[in-house]
């Protein structure tokens, strides 16, 4: 085993793999800083990139590109409210905040150091117990996918705001929004309206931008302050020091927080079929659960970013671990990452551990090197994405619509997408006037369909009886869990309630 | 009383217009467009079995919300305050529908978005027009060729150019 890791590392020192490694970031975070352009889109558009290259150069390349664009994602989301992947939605809630207080600096710093702890963490995760914690995982049938989901969406009560109704109906209209296209089950179009684009589905992209993206720019330009040469200043660079970076005391008290949204990422990671958004989601509820100033989150929390950015990279090592281990891709990124191996000739499972043992290390190696390189031209490029911020509004709004445009019709070359994107972002434009919080919708929309799958498929399994839920130990758990985490929750709400109420 | 001074009025209403609008899902549209197959009609197998389910716990946030409003904490209060102007918003929703709808569709992607950010940038307050020409060509002919270069993307070309 140490000849063949020394022959991979030895193997490994070759200028293309450094340059494959640091283009791949570079490209990486670029696009993923673009609204509209998700990391996923960037792996597959460089995917034939890779057909000259040998397997490790070209596998390298596209994680770059993995890694730079699951993290660049949190660049607009933190300057401009606009998660530039789906990933980074969580992010905005607090990197915004931050930014609008004159913190931009400090919030980007904690969203890189967050993203390469919680990304270097899970790729050893990876490295240590790939095949075990792959096996726990793909015990996951109908009922442990439906009650993990379930535990998953006492999120919204963390995300609601000060009225827990408002974020509730939030959540549940975004459960609404998510039943529009085909049945998951049988396949059975649902509010279609006779539409072939409706069957398909609301993109998620489009709704994402929607909510987040066009509400902000008709705020911004529809203001008494939207007029003139104003610039974001506020959201700039602070006079005071210590606003624009991250102190190594604060990063010290953000460790836990890292470390937690990390191993919660690695293991939503590794059940295929979840995702990075969800786990930035369910990383930052747990990050509020456990923060000594739950009261933070959403005014601008660091422990806020940290925990969605960690939870979000912490996926790019885990997604590897079905894929390597069993061969099955754990989201879209990974499917393609399937497809260029496929190219190369080479089949992920547990056959590449015995035959090709030597680019499974020559991977290894490569994650952790993508890892310091991400942290290295991440600090190198966030000065020049921060400058973004000095552009008059009246340009830097006009221009943020258009890339949005340009970004969702470009997802599926369909203008339809476009359609919605302005319809949902009417709606979230509405539903901020009326105090309504959209982080729960976009939680629920992405988490429905999976909710909704397996909760029919599991009642197909138990002729309609829900004890399939309390029979088997993994729902059991995350249903106990559940309770659990609603009790606490109401709890909180009735002191806080308490407070506000006494004098 | 349903109705109340100020925010919880307003809650109240917000609440009124959800209950309408889940009774109009609960017992219009999801009858009307939701495809039931038979013998799964009443089941968790049937299509209409989940959005049901959330018509029905909507409309029950609603009634809680209008019932119920709850008083907001102050923090709400300094949050929901937005400084917008009416017509200003009027006249931004009206831009990006006529980008969208008719300008895209008619003269296509490139000179349509060339118009927006021209017409936009001035609509928002920048008076200087070699800034405005520099900026509202600049962008689009950047992204344009990067996505139609790199990602092929087949950007519409307009009834007018096609």
């Amino acid at each position: 085993m140490l000849e063949s890791l020394l022959a991979s590392i030895v193997g490994f020192m070759k200028l293309q793999n450094f340059l494959a490694i640091v283009g791949g970031i570079t490209i990486g975070i670029t696009i993923g800083a673009i609204p509209g352009m998700t990391a996923t889109m960037a792996v597959a558009l460089a995917l034939p990139l890779t057909f000259t290259m040998n397997p490790t150069t070209g596998i390298v390349f596209l994680l770059g590109i993995y890694k730079g664009g699951i993290y660049g994602g949190s660049i607009p989301a933190i300057l401009i409210n606009t998660p530039g992947t789906p990933a980074a939605s969580a992010t905005t809630l607090d990197g915004y905040e931050l930014a609008k207080q004159g913190k931009a600096g400090k919030a980007l710093d904690t969203a890189i150091y967050a993203s390469v702890i919680g990304d270097t963490l899970t790729d050893v995760m990876l490295i240590l117990v790939a095949a075990p914690l792959a096996s726990v995982a793909l015990m996951f049938g109908p009922p442990e996918y439906a009650a993990l989901i379930l535990f998953s969406l006492t999120i919204m009560a963390a995300v609601a705001g000060p009225s827990l109704i408002k974020g509730l109906i939030s959540g549940f209209l975004g459960l609404l929004l998510a039943t529009i296209g085909q049945d998951p089950v049988l396949g059975f179009p649902r509010f279609a309206f006779g539409s072939v684009q409706m069957r398909g589905g609301l993109n998620l992209l489009a709704v994402l931008i929607g909510l987040f993206a066009i509400p902000e720019i008709i705020t911004q330009l529809g203001g008494k302050r939207g007029k003139g040469r104003t610039t974001l200043m506020q959201t700039g660079k602070s006079p005071r020091s210590e606003d624009n970076k991250l102190s190594l005391s604060e990063l010290k008290g953000l460790l836990k927080t890292i470390i937690r949204g990390g191993v919660i990422g690695g293991f939503i990671g590794a059940i295929p079929g979840t995702g990075a958004a969800p786990a930035a989601f369910i990383s930052y509820n747990e990050g509020k659960r456990f923060s000594k100033h739950p009261e933070k989150f959403g005014k601008g929390s660091l422990e806020g970013v940290a925990a969605a950015e960690a939870g979000n990279n912490g996926v790019c090592g885990a997604t590897m671990i079905p894929l390597l281990t069993l061969g099955i891709p754990g989201d879209p990124i990974t499917a393609i990452l399937l497809g260029a191996f496929m190219m190369q000739g080479l089949a992920p499972g547990p056959l590449l551990f015995i035959k090709h043992i030597g680019l499974i290390y020559s991977i290894y190696i490569g994650l952790m090197l993508c890892n310091l390189a991400n942290l290295l031209i991440a600090k190198l490029l966030i000065p020049l994405y921060r400058r973004i911020i000095n552009i008059p509004k009246s340009i830097l709004f006009p221009s943020v619509f258009f890339l949005c445009v340009t970004g969702v019709f470009a997802v599926n070359n369909n203008i339809f997408d476009v359609y919605v994107l302005l319809a949902v972002g009417m709606l979230g434009f509405l539903i901020r006037v009326w105090g309504i919080p959209p982080a729960p919708l976009v939680i629920t929309f992405i988490l429905g369909p999976m909710f909704e799958k397996g909760l029919r498929r599991s009642l197909m399994l138990s002729h309609g009886s829900f004890t399939i839920f309390f029979v088997r130990p993994i729902p059991l758990i995350f249903i106990s869990l559940t309770a659990l985490s609603i009790i606490f929750i109401a709890i909180r709400r009735l002191r806080e309630q308490k407070k506000t109420s006494s004098p | 009383m349903i109705f109340k001074e100020g925010k919880e009025k307003k809650n109240s209403l917000i609440g009124i217009g959800f209950l309408v609008f889940t009774l109009i899902v609960y017992f219009a549209l999801i009858p009307w467009q939701v495809y039931v197959p038979s013998g799964t009609k009443g089941t968790a197998l049937s299509p209409e079995f989940f959005p049901k389910l959330i018509t029905g716990v909507l409309a029950l946030l609603s009634l809680l919300l209008i019932f119920a409003p709850g008083a907001p904490s102050k923090d709400v209060e300094k949050k929901e305050k937005v400084d917008l102007i009416p017509f200003r918003v009027a006249i931004m929703i009206i831009f990006f529908v006529v980008y969208v709808f008719i300008l895209i569709p008619i003269i296509g992607f490139l000179p349509s978005s060339i118009v927006f950010l021209a017409l936009l940038t001035w609509y928002t307050g920048m008076q200087d027009w070699k800034k405005i020409i520099f900026f509202s060509i600049s962008i689009p002919l950047l992204f344009f060729y990067i996505f139609k270069l790199w990602a092929s993307v087949p950007f519409p070309q307009g009834i007018l150019f096609r």
